[in-house]
């Protein structure tokens, strides 16, 4: 993209052309008794024809007016009902705002089986990234208050717009990636960039996930993921909401960055950022077992968080039933720092030390801020992969693996939980 | 012809016109999807009133200059007469190569809307310039025909601020 592209893509992107109004849209402006932009006609089209169809509600959308919609508008039957089909392709404008707001509202009814996760990085630019995400409560959760925030703002927003859909299953198909650096592991869904991301996840664990949503903010709009599986379990279809702020504010982000109260306690801003003696004083050497949910199939292993060097790993024992072998696969072992986004170790799935030890001329030790484990393979039970597919690493690579299990060891949310051991989620990669 | 028709007529006739109008004459571009709606709203009123408009070209611009009169106070306007952009111009060409491979940088909507909002808090001047050029896509010698400039102080305005530009999104 050259210059000249960014310049009027910045400019039609946030602009309307006003001669695109029909004569029609003006007067039907003038009628309200409010000047109403483009897109915001054509939704004022929408929901009246929506309104027709779910008995009658209608929901205005308009620049500066307080007539935003709640989810109780919605029929719930008819909310359902569309939120239950098998989106596969880009919706209309109508069923795109029911889909929004029906999953908003399943949100906001269960935000205390929510809590968030997050850790500050700073680039190699310096400019400082925030990752987060909202996730499956498995400690008390004094965040979930945020959660309900986020879900009340967004599911009354007065102002959206449909800006298209994306297939994971197909990269190149629809309109819009708003964040690319979306990581399709539906639950490593971090995403670092300029702005912040929230994710959100149903309590019920990824395996019979139906919906998350996830919102990334800037300064000016909010751009809200909806991702919703596919029937067969196949995969998702990501579809992208631009949300506008009356006031240019929006629930757990300033302006600048996120502002969840409880990431920022202290006077460096990173309350949450554990350094290696604080890793060294609530881990020490450790030794975890990591699971899949049947307690089948997984790993023990030892970490040594070394105070003055990269944390050794150690693996000691693989848990597989009788007559069930591991095929193929590797531990995937990631140090984030807050500088870099991440360094990775890959390694043979094997008993025995995992050296490491070079790692320290890529990273800082001492700024090592969270610190996984994740083994993905395939068994003899489960032996390929094609549709098994949910992976995709950093680099863009795809993993094609029966079954990925991944154990967070150090960060944020073991900090602020008081959590000495393992905060881990571990779930199979088996087809819902 | 009813007044609708003739509404019709007359927006369908000068839209393009009047926007250019108030393109060059605004003090914001953010302002200008609502002077331009707030001039056809003028517009229909009065052809609903009854009024004759032998030239609607000219009638609609005219309604649109008073509408940004009414829009900005008189303090705005005579801020905006003195150019925070012109001093520094100088005969000197600088080479913009308009080839540079932001593709990286460019991953998503959110860098557009923070070189939008960079946009909006340059000079007036070189806002009308950047949305003339780059929004309606027209040269920079209509560009600078339109603002009643040279074409020298277009294009001098117009790359400072990429320059300026540029150092916030290069460092990203």
């Amino acid at each position: 993209m050259t210059e000249k592209e960014l310049f009027s893509n910045a400019l039609k992107n946030n602009l309307h052309d006003p001669t695109e109004l029909s004569d029609e849209e003006i007067l039907t402006a003038r009628k309200r008794g409010a000047v109403v932009r483009t897109s915001y006609a054509k939704y004022i089209a929408a929901a009246a024809a929506a309104a027709l169809v779910i008995g009658g509600s209608v929901f205005v959308f308009g620049r500066g007016v307080k007539t935003s919609p709640q989810a109780d508008d919605i029929s719930s039957t008819a909310a359902a009902s569309i939120a239950a089909q098998e989106h596969t392709s880009e919706l209309s404008a109508d069923e795109a705002e029911i889909l929004y707001k029906d999953l908003w509202k399943k949100f906001q009814n269960s935000s205390n089986d929510y809590y968030a996760h997050a850790i500050r990085n700073e680039t190699e630019n310096g400019i400082t990234t925030y990752r987060a995400a909202l996730i499956e409560n498995r400690f008390e959760a004094p965040e979930s208050e945020a959660v309900r925030t986020a879900s009340e703002f967004f599911g009354s927003a007065s102002s959206i717009e449909y800006l298209g859909h994306r297939k994971t299953s197909d990269e190149t198909d629809g309109k819009l990636c708003v964040e690319k650096t979306v990581d399709d592991t539906v639950y490593e869904l971090f995403v670092n960039g300029p702005a912040s991301m929230i994710s959100f996840y149903p309590r019920e664990g990824l395996k019979t996930a139906k919906y998350g949503c996830s919102y990334l903010m800037s300064g000016k709009s909010a751009y809200v993921l909806l991702n919703v599986p596919s029937e067969s379990g196949a995969g998702y279809t990501n579809y992208y909401y631009k949300v506008t702020s009356a006031d240019g504010k929006y629930p757990l982000f300033d302006g600048e960055k996120c502002s969840i109260s409880s990431w920022e306690t202290n006077e460096s801003n990173r309350s949450y950022v554990m350094d290696p003696d604080e890793l060294k004083a609530q881990n020490g050497s450790e030794t975890f077992t990591a699971l899949d949910t049947e307690k089948r199939i997984g790993f023990e292993f030892t970490v040594d968080f070394k105070t003055d060097g990269i944390p050794e790993f150690d693996i000691t024992k693989l848990i597989l039933p009788e007559g069930v072998d591991i095929t193929n696969g590797k531990f995937v072992i990631q140090l984030d720092t807050n500088e870099k986004i991440a360094v990775n170790r890959t390694a043979e799935i094997k008993i025995g030390k995992i050296d490491m030890s070079d790692l320290s001329l890529d990273i800082d030790p001492k700024k090592i801020v969270s610190v996984s484990l994740k083994a993905v393979f395939d068994t003899t039970e489960h032996a390929t992969a094609g549709e098994y597919k949910r992976g995709k690493a950093n680099d863009d690579s795809t993993w094609e693996y029966a079954y990925s299990i991944s154990a967070f060891l150090a960060d944020g949310a073991a900090a602020r939980a008081n959590s000495p051991t393992l905060a881990a989620w571990i779930e199979p990669f088996i087809p819902s | 012809m009813n007044g609708q028709e003739r509404f019709k007529e007359i927006y369908n006739g000068t839209k393009q016109s009047v926007l250019r109008y108030i393109s060059a004459k605004c003090l914001n571009i953010a302002d200008i999807e609502d002077l331009f709606q707030e001039t056809y709203l003028r517009v229909y009123d009065s052809v609903n009133g009854g009024c004759e408009i032998a030239e609607p070209e000219a009638f609609c611009i005219g309604i649109a200059k008073h509408c940004l009169s009414h829009y900005y106070t008189k303090a705005q306007r005579l801020k905006a007469r003195i150019s925070l952009s012109a001093g520094k111009d100088t005969d000197e060409q600088i080479d913009i190569k308009d080839e540079t491979d932001i593709r990286e940088l460019v991953e998503n909507t959110i860098l557009y809307d923070e070189v939008f909002k960079e946009i909006c808090r340059l000079p007036s001047d070189v806002q009308r310039i950047f949305y003339l050029h780059y929004f309606l896509g027209l040269s920079l010698n209509e560009t600078a025909s339109l603002l009643g400039m040279s074409f020298g102080q277009t294009t001098q305005r117009l790359y400072k601020a990429i320059r300026q530009l540029r150092k916030k999104y290069i460092r990203r």
